[in-house]
């Protein structure tokens, strides 16, 4: 008798923490939108920007700037929380798209590094202008190392390219690993980013991220105190934590 | 706020050479002991100035750079009990060279390059990068950062200015409070010239 007490018991309290857990999420907030609650800069630079937290902002004030950085906890870097990461995005899309965004500033992060060749074919199957390209490179001893350098009309001025490894060094490249543009939600070219098989990850957040860090409290306080201050956000790829995840 | 200790600091910069032609300078110098623990112990550096169609260019090599034993040390330390990333900056104290436009390059482990997006109305701000995997940094890997900057004076069509670059280590710490900024270590000073 006791024991069917218990079961009755247990059971009622499932399901009254599922139908309370369901409540919750109903009105609860993304990661990215909880960074608006942000009462001071120590709260703000301790919010997750994933659901998981191991993606998070890096908050530091450098003379005149605010800088946030949204990285990965090195220490708990996990291909896991990648995949769910890159989830979110198609709903922030369509939630920037509603909002009325035309262009949304974006990292992509490639699945390997292309040759320039490959990188400029990928290109001809979109109407986006790439603003800036990161390079995975090598030296001699095998040592990988990184260049970024601007990029104008779709086209990687190797004059640039080859300025920057010109040096004390003999830096090889590897390939393109990432770049950053601006995506227009008025085309499909994030649709077709995503599904694209040469590319891991389209990191549409920094608006969403720069637009709720200025909706807290906390940067408002800065603002107050100095309205001078201004907000730079860095939404970095992810291509070495994609490498070196499990 | 850490004090600047640069009393060991060894930095000399002079001119080089100007490669046979008026159209380059080349300024070099060195550092050596830094003032903090977690700074690269030594590494040669340069700048140089060249001249463009319209406006010039300068290109900065930091480069040899190593670290000690203890340094190492004191960066895996204060990334396992700290959560503080390394990197450099080079910081052009005249406001002539764009960032927006800027290449970097280095082979700092997992290196994130901060890109400026703010199209140069906020004046002069460093290029820089931060390490992400310290953990790899090691006593027997040597160091690199190059920057390319375009040289465009005070933003009018085709200017060009002469001024000096700052090179700093740096390490990112979590915010901890407003008064709380980035920790910086200078390594040194570089000049660069209009052509």
């Amino acid at each position: 008798m006791k024991t069917k007490k218990m079961q009755i018991f247990t059971l009622f309290s499932i399901i009254t923490i599922l139908s309370f857990s369901s409540i919750t999420n109903a009105s609860s907030k993304t990661a990215i939108e909880s960074l608006a609650d942000s009462q001071s800069m120590a709260s703000l630079a301790s919010q997750p920007v994933s659901e998981d937290g191991i993606i998070q902002l890096r908050v530091h004030k450098n003379k005149k700037e605010i800088n946030v950085n949204v990285i990965m906890d090195q220490k708990k870097i996990n291909k896991n929380s990648l995949e769910k990461y890159k989830k979110e995005m198609p709903k922030l899309f369509n939630k920037l798209k509603k909002d009325d965004y035309k262009e949304l500033p974006s990292t992509i992060t490639l699945n390997n590094a292309l040759s320039f060749e490959e990188f400029h074919a990928l290109l001809e199957n979109y109407d986006f202008e790439v603003n800036r390209i990161f390079v995975q490179t090598q030296t001699v001893d095998g040592t990988l190392g990184a260049l970024t350098v601007p990029v104008e009309d779709n086209k990687i001025s190797l004059e640039k390219v080859n300025s920057l490894i010109s040096g004390p060094l003999k830096i090889q490249i590897n390939g393109v690993y990432a770049f950053e543009t601006s995506l227009s939600t008025r085309n499909t070219d994030f649709e077709n980013l995503i599904t694209n098989k040469k590319v891991y990850l389209v990191d549409i957040s920094r608006l969403e991220i720069e637009n709720n860090v200025k909706k807290s409290k906390a940067f408002k306080d800065v603002l107050k105190k100095d309205d001078n201050i201004y907000l730079d956000v860095n939404v970095f790829d992810f291509y070495w934590e994609l490498k070196n995840s499990h | 706020m850490k004090k600047k200790l640069i009393a060991t600091l060894f930095a000399s910069a002079m001119v080089l050479t100007s490669m046979g032609n008026a159209n380059a300078t080349i300024i070099e110098g060195s550092w050596y002991n830094t003032a903090d623990p977690y700074s690269p112990n030594s590494g040669n550096f340069y700048t140089n100035s060249r001249a463009g169609s319209c406006n010039d260019y300068v290109d900065l090599r930091m480069h040899n750079i190593k670290y000690n034993s203890s340094e190492v040390t004191t960066v895996h330390n204060n990334y396992n009990n700290k959560n503080w990333y390394p990197g450099l900056d080079a910081t052009d104290l005249n406001g002539n060279l764009s960032t927006t436009t800027s290449s970097m390059a280095t082979n700092y482990p997992n290196p994130k390059f901060d890109t400026d997006n703010d199209d140069g109305v906020n004046g002069s701000e460093e290029s820089e990068f931060v390490s992400l995997s310290p953990l790899s940094i090691s006593t027997s890997s040597t160091y690199y950062f190059y920057v390319d900057w375009v040289n465009v004076g005070s933003f009018y069509t085709c200017a060009t200015g002469s001024g000096t670059i700052e090179l700093n280590a740096h390490e990112s710490t979590p915010f901890l409070s407003e008064y709380n900024t980035a920790d910086y270590d200078k390594l040194g000073t570089v000049r660069y010239y209009a052509k």
